[in-house]
């Protein structure tokens, strides 16, 4: 594997700016609260609860579902649900639909499968829309475009818009709010990746802080839901639990500004979508939660590891690859979500500094199980370098001085 | 009572006169102090690379070397975390699981052996300047280093720098040296933030890699808080 690149400077400067703002919000919201431990361990709990029952809550929510006239679809991986989204949109005979902020959507490149088969899907998310306009990768899960300069946004919306530049967010918001709403008018598909559904009643759900989900199901009249199968949760009490929590790291609010929940189609004459698809997505998710580190689905999502991840904030988003996951919870999946070669050696990205299970809402314990990836990873595929690196450090250990002489020769090489 | 001086690898290595400051320090407080000279590394860069075998070698190493004395003062957090909270894990269930457990819990941080055995409240012990305290992330009980500080800088006069990496740890120096240098170059821009006289830390990985990065641009005062104490000391006692 070639070694990351280190992000270009207005990135790193961007993603060391997270520690300030949103984790310092989130530390600020977390001890606002007074129950921050307890609220961490119910969270890691509701969690884990689903994660070790998964095929009994799967089972649950896809029979709420049915009984609420859902269709329900499985996926196995993101090629065939990428396929059965085109099939639905097919079936409606629509070429544009709309499309919320969303990881799962990114992991499976739903983009880039609607395109292909000529359907146009239009991000409603004004970041996301921003990174799509200016081709951007995006580097954080819930900052679409922290890592974009000010000029370079007033740049890509001027063009495409044809409004003065201007750096002033409330001009730039409204600009994008005109043309984004027309489209929402106008599309009656929409795709949306669920972050939670409960088992227990059914009840689909999305959080955001901009209205988006609400405007989405609100006004479409067929619905596409893409839940990957970890997210959920076994009753409402749980879910408004993680909701809040997802909030405090994310947003450093005590609750979502919005709460988006729909279970069933609706009669005409009432606001919402008339038919609802309800996609699950397995994606290797099975191979994750049957591995060492399947306590990493319990992630929801909310980037709070990201923020304060050093290694992560010099060398961006990019370095993780294809995926939407980056920073620890990334590093730490990616390997098996990607089963690339580019992606084997991502858990040697951390210091073990452990800042981010400091910081976990769902208390993963992330340094953990990244020595636990590179532990499978040493045994199963040590690499030359490090062979020879620790052979010779093992054979010296019962020799001091030859051990202190050559650890000075290394010492000299890196300048210490 | 004996007491042992566990000096980690690399200050063996870089930065053998720290372990010699320890040991006088040690000495002069009236304790049998040995070095227990061969003694080479815990397990630890093993242990983060991923390689337990190795890492299981070099702690059973460690666990029968140290297994003679009362109590074990060592000289770097990061060596204290992995003795205190990695080595019983990695040792039990194994014939070295009772001496793993023993040692963990005979293994003291210096800070708080120094805390534990010295007066530090005298009028002559105190800094003038300022300090900056960073805590190594792999320091898990940090209250002995600060409460330490603060016997000798008045509180106001004292920062601490907690929640942040330098770059050092996982073997990050070797695998990916210029993200490491990186980090390492944030953390020197916040240290400067700071305006310090001094800046102390516990970690002899933390030690080296933002020693050797602030040469790199203006030099800056940065020490082991025990050549700063011995330091201190030393003036003191003229």
């Amino acid at each position: 594997m070639s070694k990351p690149s280190i992000a270009d400077k207005n990135t790193r400067s961007a993603l060391q700016r997270l520690e300030f703002v949103p984790a310092q919000a989130a530390h600020l919201a977390w001890s606002a609260s007074t129950n921050g431990a307890s609220d961490r361990e119910r969270a890691g709990w509701a969690r884990q609860r689903v994660l070790d029952n998964l095929s009994h809550y799967l089972r649950k929510l896809e029979q709420s579902a049915m009984e609420l006239g859902v269709n329900v679809h499985w996926a196995d991986g993101a090629q065939d649900a990428n396929r059965q989204v085109v099939e639905i949109l097919r079936q409606y005979k629509t070429s544009d639909a709309l499309r919320n902020h969303n990881a799962l959507l990114d992991e499976i490149a739903l983009d880039r499968a609607c395109a292909n088969n000529g359907i146009k899907l239009t991000h409603l998310h004004p970041g996301d829309h921003i990174a799509a306009l200016a081709s951007a990768t995006r580097h954080h899960p819930v900052w679409p475009v922290v890592h974009l300069r000010a000029e370079e946004i007033s740049e890509v919306v001027s063009q495409r818009y044809r409004v003065p530049r201007t750096h002033d967010p409330d001009i730039l918001a409204s600009t994008l709010r005109g043309p984004l709403r027309r489209t929402l008018l106008r599309t009656n598909t929409v795709l949306l990746g669920l972050d939670f559904a409960v088992a227990g009643n059914g009840a689909l759900v999305c959080i955001d802080n901009d209205g988006h989900n609400a405007n989405m199901v609100a006004l479409a009249r067929q619905a596409i839901c893409l839940l990957s199968i970890e997210n959920i949760t076994a009753d409402m009490a749980d879910l408004h639990h993680l909701a809040n929590v997802y909030a405090r790291s994310a947003w450093g609010r005590e609750m979502p500004a919005y709460l988006t929940s729909f279970d069933r189609p609706t009669a005409p004459g009432v606001d919402g979508p008339r038919e609802i698809h309800l996609i699950f997505v397995d994606n290797r998710r099975s191979n994750i939660l049957n591995s060492d580190i399947g306590e990493a689905l319990r992630c929801i999502g909310c980037g709070a590891c990201h923020n304060v991840c050093p290694v992560y904030q010099q060398i961006g988003g990019e370095a993780y690859g294809e995926s939407p996951y980056a920073g620890p919870i990334g590093a730490l999946i990616n390997p098996i979500l990607l089963q690339s070669s580019a992606s084997a050696r991502q858990p040697y990205l951390s210091s073990a500094c452990a800042i981010c299970k400091s910081v976990c809402p769902v208390n993963i314990d992330l340094p953990g199980l990244l020595n636990n990836q590179r532990q499978l990873m040493a045994t199963e595929k040590p690499t030359f370098s490090q062979r020879l690196m620790f052979g010779i450090w093992r054979r010296t250990l019962t020799h001091p001085r030859l051990f202190r002489r050559l650890l000075r020769v290394y010492g000299r090489l890196r300048g210490f | 009572m004996r007491v042992s001086l566990l000096s980690s690898c690399y200050t063996q290595a870089f930065r053998p006169e720290i372990a010699e400051q320890m040991l006088n320090l040690g000495t002069l407080l009236g304790f049998e102090m040995v070095a227990q000279s061969k003694h080479t590394c815990c397990g630890l860069p093993a242990w983060d690379d991923g390689r337990r075998q190795d890492a299981l070698v070099a702690a059973q190493q460690t666990v029968r070397l140290f297994d003679s004395f009362d109590q074990v003062i060592v000289s770097s957090a990061s060596c204290y975390a992995m003795l205190t909270r990695q080595i019983p894990t990695l040792l039990g269930g194994t014939e070295y699981a009772e001496e793993a457990l023993s040692l963990s819990q005979r293994c003291r941080d210096w800070s708080s052996f120094l805390l534990e055995n010295v007066a530090l409240s005298v009028p002559e012990f105190v800094f003038p300047g300022s300090i900056t305290y960073f805590q190594s992330c792999r320091q898990l009980e940090p209250a002995a280093t600060i409460a330490l500080l603060m016997e000798i800088c008045e509180a106001e006069r004292l920062t601490t720098i907690s929640q942040s990496c330098c770059g050092f740890g996982n073997n990050l120096t070797w695998r990916h040296p210029r993200i490491s240098r990186n980090m390492a170059d944030s953390v020197i821009s916040s240290l400067r933030l700071t305006r310090s006289d001094v800046t102390v830390t516990d970690d002899m990985g933390c030690l080296m890699l933002l020693q050797n990065q602030s040469q790199q641009t203006r030099k800056m005062r940065i020490e082991h808080i025990a050549t700063f104490v011995y330091g201190l000391l030393q003036e003191s006692l003229q």
